[in-house]
């Protein structure tokens, strides 16, 4: 038991951080930009496991968000459903998508792969804007109530930002098991060597599908957060920019790390954030970022940080004694 | 039940467009046997062994798996009738540990799925421990226990990369296990001790078929022994009475074998 509850010691701090960290923000956009930054980790989490560990590339995951965010968003604006039926729903349609779209698209490879999921983002952007009589088209859906938790609405930003925080750490949690277990050996054995899994008898078909499914639930979960969090959906935010947007985070944060996803979400939503004013030059800077991280920091920050950290301590060779 | 044929395989034909690479091949692997399969370069002999574990699909004839017909399985099926493989360019998995390499072998042994993972259920948790269990096992029987089990798998030496694959193969307890030249690019003493290791794995129970180019391995170790060229099935008998053999002999071109 003791050996399993260390499992999530990482987790536990950066939980009691997360707690504390309102307390070290004043305003309420500070903790509205950590709860988009939250938001983002639960998507890029799931391209992590697909990307980084699975090895199928993804540019349409903001179809995933745009599906969840307007499946909470029908549900309850014109449905009149509770909130948490519609995250239920949206989490659940994410899921579904994906394993409806997954079976043809997972037989794709590498770049076709890619240009096979750019394709889905584009279509499901243009179903949300032409499909008005459910969606409002380019209008968007506006006064989508905000969750509450025992007749209390979370609609301060700090009682959304608890929320989001919570299903950060869980998916995180859950995230770091599957990779650490059977299943998760075997979506990185495909990674590896799709033959070699497959004849180790790995169904290697049967692990992108689940991996790609997880993604695509995550994603949905997200898009019912953010829903219910600014309260209104539009199409474009769902469209093929913010799919980069959720490549370059998970790059950048480094794909094959469950902390770089939170890493990579908070630079790229913060940059973003602040580069507002020059916004069509944010693409040139995230390009760059890109370029770089490539070939500089293949593992991405999370990892290129370490690895900084333990050269710095070797070239002081006192101190590298002593660490031993 | 002595001459019980693992693997049989009648009038077996693959075609890459106009190159029929395996050509109305037939034979037969029995239970406890080492068999090898031998052949100059692009005689088809690893083509036989994508053919046998469902990495390519056969054009024409018929592969039985103890008795069972298996043509048109797909790869992880045939795993899991108890065929494990090696590779002639090692195919590890580069981003895993050692032992975690070993365990994918394993895979079939357990049945944990993507919830109880993600949970970290008591069952899970159980099977987890004999995966790794087996999985240091099987590393120590190929003698691989000298390494870290927590080294990335490509942080090993050549050899020991080809002694991993091997060790993987074998943590999914095969009836069958097909070795594509273990032998290559190893150092003589290193292939002796493959040798040995090969006898040993047939004692456990394992029928063995290998291809490979190293003539003193091949002859020291195998019953019997199917020469090919050209996709062609030329000889097949004991490794004395093949050495002999006439067309064996033109085939590798005067080359003493």
């Amino acid at each position: 038991m003791k050996r399993e509850l260390k499992r999530y010691q990482a987790i536990g701090l950066v939980a009691m951080a997360a707690i504390a960290l309102p307390r070290a923000m004043s305003a309420d956009y500070q903790l509205h930009l950590a709860a988009i930054i939250g938001i983002n980790t639960i998507i890029v989490l799931g391209l992590n496991l697909l990307m980084g560990y699975a090895g199928q590339v993804s540019l349409g995951q903001a179809a995933f968000v745009g599906i969840g965010a307007y499946a909470s968003a029908i549900l309850t604006v014109k449905v009149g459903l509770s909130p948490w039926l519609g995250m239920a729903a949206a989490v659940a349609l994410g899921a579904l998508t994906a394993a409806i779209v997954g079976v043809p698209l997972l037989k794709l490879r590498g770049h076709y792969l890619a240009m096979g999921t750019l394709g889905f983002g584009m279509i499901v952007h243009i179903v949300l804007v032409q499909w008005d009589k459910l969606t409002d088209g380019t209008v968007g859906i506006m006064g989508i109530p905000p969750l509450s938790a025992a007749g209390v609405a979370l609609e301060s930003a700090p009682s959304m930002y608890y929320l989001v925080a919570l299903c950060v750490i869980v998916s995180t949690a859950l995230a770091s098991n599957i990779i650490d277990s059977r299943v998760g050996r075997a979506m990185r054995a495909v990674h590896g060597s799709e033959v070699a899994a497959e004849t180790s008898g790995v169904d290697t078909a049967r692990y992108k599908l689940q991996v790609f499914i997880l993604s695509g639930a995550l994603a949905g979960l997200a898009g019912s957060l953010y829903a219910h969090h600014v309260t209104y959906v539009h199409p474009d935010t769902f469209g093929f920019a913010y799919s980069i947007q959720l490549v370059v985070m998970a790059v950048l944060g480094g794909m094959t790390s469950i902390w770089g996803a939170v890493v990579g979400a908070a630079a790229v939503t913060i940059i973003s954030e602040e580069l507002r004013q020059y916004q069509e030059y944010s693409t040139i800077l995230f390009g760059a970022v890109l370029m770089a991280v490539m070939i500089f920091m293949p593992g991405g920050i999370w990892r290129g940080a370490g690895d900084l950290y333990r050269r710095l301590r070797r070239m002081r060779p006192g101190r590298a004694r002593a660490g031993v | 039940m002595a001459d019980q044929q693992v693997l049989e395989l009648n009038e077996v034909v693959k075609r890459f467009g106009g190159l029929t690479a395996v050509d109305h091949v037939g034979f037969s692997v029995r239970k406890g046997q080492i068999k090898a399969l031998i052949g100059p370069n692009g005689a088809g002999k690893t083509t036989v062994f994508n053919l046998v574990t469902g990495v390519y699909g056969l054009d024409d004839g018929e592969i039985r798996l103890a008795g069972a017909r298996a043509n048109g399985l797909p790869s992880h099926r045939i795993a899991s009738l108890g065929v494990a493989r090696t590779f002639q360019q090692v195919e590890l998995f580069a981003n895993m540990s050692v032992l975690e390499n070993v365990m994918v072998g394993a895979h079939r042994q357990s049945n944990s799925g993507l919830v109880s993972c993600a949970l970290r259920s008591r069952r899970m948790r159980a099977q987890e421990g004999r995966l790794a269990e087996r999985a240091r096992d099987c590393l120590k029987l190929v003698g691989l226990d000298v390494v870290a089990p927590g080294a990335e798998a490509r942080s090993l030496s050549f050899g020991q990369q080809r002694l991993l694959e091997v060790a993987r193969a074998l943590a999914a307890d095969p009836m069958l296990l097909l070795l594509d030249e273990p032998a290559a690019g190893l150092s003589s003493a290193e292939s002796a001790r493959l040798g040995e290791l090969v006898e040993r794995i047939r004692e456990l129970g394992v029928t063995v078929l290998v291809v490979d180019h190293d003539m003193d391995l091949v002859m020291r170790i195998s019953d019997e022994v199917v020469v090919l060229d050209h996709g062609v099935k030329i000889a097949e008998g004991s490794p004395r009475a093949v050495q002999r053999d006439p067309k064996v002999i033109a085939a590798y071109l005067g080359e003493e074998i």
